[in-house]
């Protein structure tokens, strides 16, 4: 168990973090060992290169049948939500909102240093979820070009982002 | 221990590339596709802390390219029209000689700053010129102390295209400079006659037809 603890603990802790909040996240990540220990043990896992993939599998259930309780359990206080109580979301996490609100600023900041054309480059990736083949066919393209286009908006997102916390972000709008 | 990290056996890395990453924070893989990448998120942390960083930009990006479509305003105004864009930003026709009017002043200030320096503040003693060398290829941008005059070598300028077109932006996108390069035998030469104040810089090399073959980043200091 403690082997398992080792290898696998953070990466379930982290899928059941971004997923899931921070609520009860011991006990869940527990839940998912305990699963996998019993899978083992009753003889289930004979074959370790399959572990991983059951690992998974059982996160994967764990994140689905706990959002599963969240929208049934909502769906039945519907009634106080209309008069005293509010049930706030599990998800809502103001200083991620905050942070959000920060990459945005920089963002915004990186795309008003580049051509127009590099910006519609990126909008056919980002927004319009257009395939990067086509967006090379279509835009006259090399891959190592798109791929050059991204990694240097990609510094320059991370360059800003160093140096307007260093600057304690000046210039953000506030409120 | 197992051999959690382990690859296909056949040399490959398991570790996954940005591209790959990305993909999977976007949610446009399939799930065959993103299978194996959650299988290996779940034991490799150095991934997971990529996944963090890209996830990041990538959201970022498309959250304010859907908030700020891009304008349907003509590709390739002057720079003159851009300028004036930049400073009048609501748009509607603005009077030529208001911009000109502004700019002059502006020029005239710069002048009498940087020439007399005393009579708004300390003195600067700036080089006469710096030069740098550029390449589009290169990963680190190269920096150059502020001068009054900076000439740029773009040393991987291609040869066929002209007459080329070099504008060169601030790191905000504020046009700066916009002129003819002149051909040597070490590359395209540009030189901006006037100092440019402290930050980062991007020339950008255009075509005869306005499609932009090169960007040059490059930092001025103090």
């Amino acid at each position: 168990m403690e082997e398992l603890y080792a290898i696998f603990g953070k990466g379930i802790r982290y899928f059941l973090l971004r997923n899931l909040g921070a609520d009860e996240l011991d006990d869940r990540v527990h839940d998912c060992f305990v699963i996998v220990t019993q899978a083992i043990q009753n003889g289930d896992l004979r074959d370790p290169a399959r572990l991983m993939g059951y690992v998974r599998t059982v996160v994967k259930r764990q994140i689905a049948a706990t959002i599963d309780v969240a929208v049934t359990r909502r769906r039945n206080q519907v009634d106080y939500e209309e008069t005293l109580f509010t049930l706030s979301d599990w998800k809502d996490d103001p200083e991620r909102t905050l942070l959000q609100q920060q990459r945005a600023e920089i963002a915004r900041r990186v795309l008003n240093g580049i051509s127009r054309r590099d910006r519609e480059i990126l909008d056919r990736f980002y927004v319009q979820e257009q395939p990067q083949e086509q967006i090379c066919q279509e835009m006259g393209l090399s891959y190592n070009q798109f791929r050059l286009l991204k990694s240097r908006a990609k510094a320059r997102f991370g360059e800003l982002g160093k140096r307007l916390t260093a600057a304690g972000i000046p210039g953000l709008r506030k409120g | 221990m197992l051999d959690v990290l382990g690859g296909s056996g056949s040399g490959e890395s398991p570790h996954r590339s940005d591209d790959q990453l990305e993909l999977y924070a976007l949610d446009r893989l399939s799930e065959t596709e993103a299978i194996p990448i959650e299988e290996h998120l779940i034991v490799c942390e150095a991934c997971r802390h990529r996944l963090e960083e890209v996830a990041a930009f990538a959201f970022a990006m498309q959250d304010v390219l859907k908030q700020h479509p891009q304008p349907a305003t003509a590709p390739n105004g002057g720079w003159f029209q851009r300028l004036a864009q930049s400073w009048f930003p609501s748009g509607g026709a603005v009077p030529r000689f208001a911009v000109a009017g502004a700019f002059a002043a502006i020029v005239l200030a710069a002048g009498l700053y940087w020439g007399g320096g005393s009579r708004f503040g300390a003195s600067t003693t700036l080089a006469q010129v710096a030069s740098l060398q550029l390449s589009a290829m290169r990963g680190e941008m190269g920096s150059v102390p502020a001068a009054r005059e900076l000439d740029l070598l773009l040393t991987d300028a291609p040869s066929s295209g002209d007459p080329f077109r070099v504008e060169l932006v601030s790191e905000t996108g504020t046009p700066v400079w916009n002129g003819r390069p002149a051909m040597n035998s070490g590359g395209m030469e540009i030189k901006i006659a006037r100092p440019l104040s402290a930050g980062v810089y991007f020339a950008r090399l255009y075509d005869a037809s306005g499609k932009l073959l090169h960007e040059y980043g490059f930092r001025i200091t103090q």
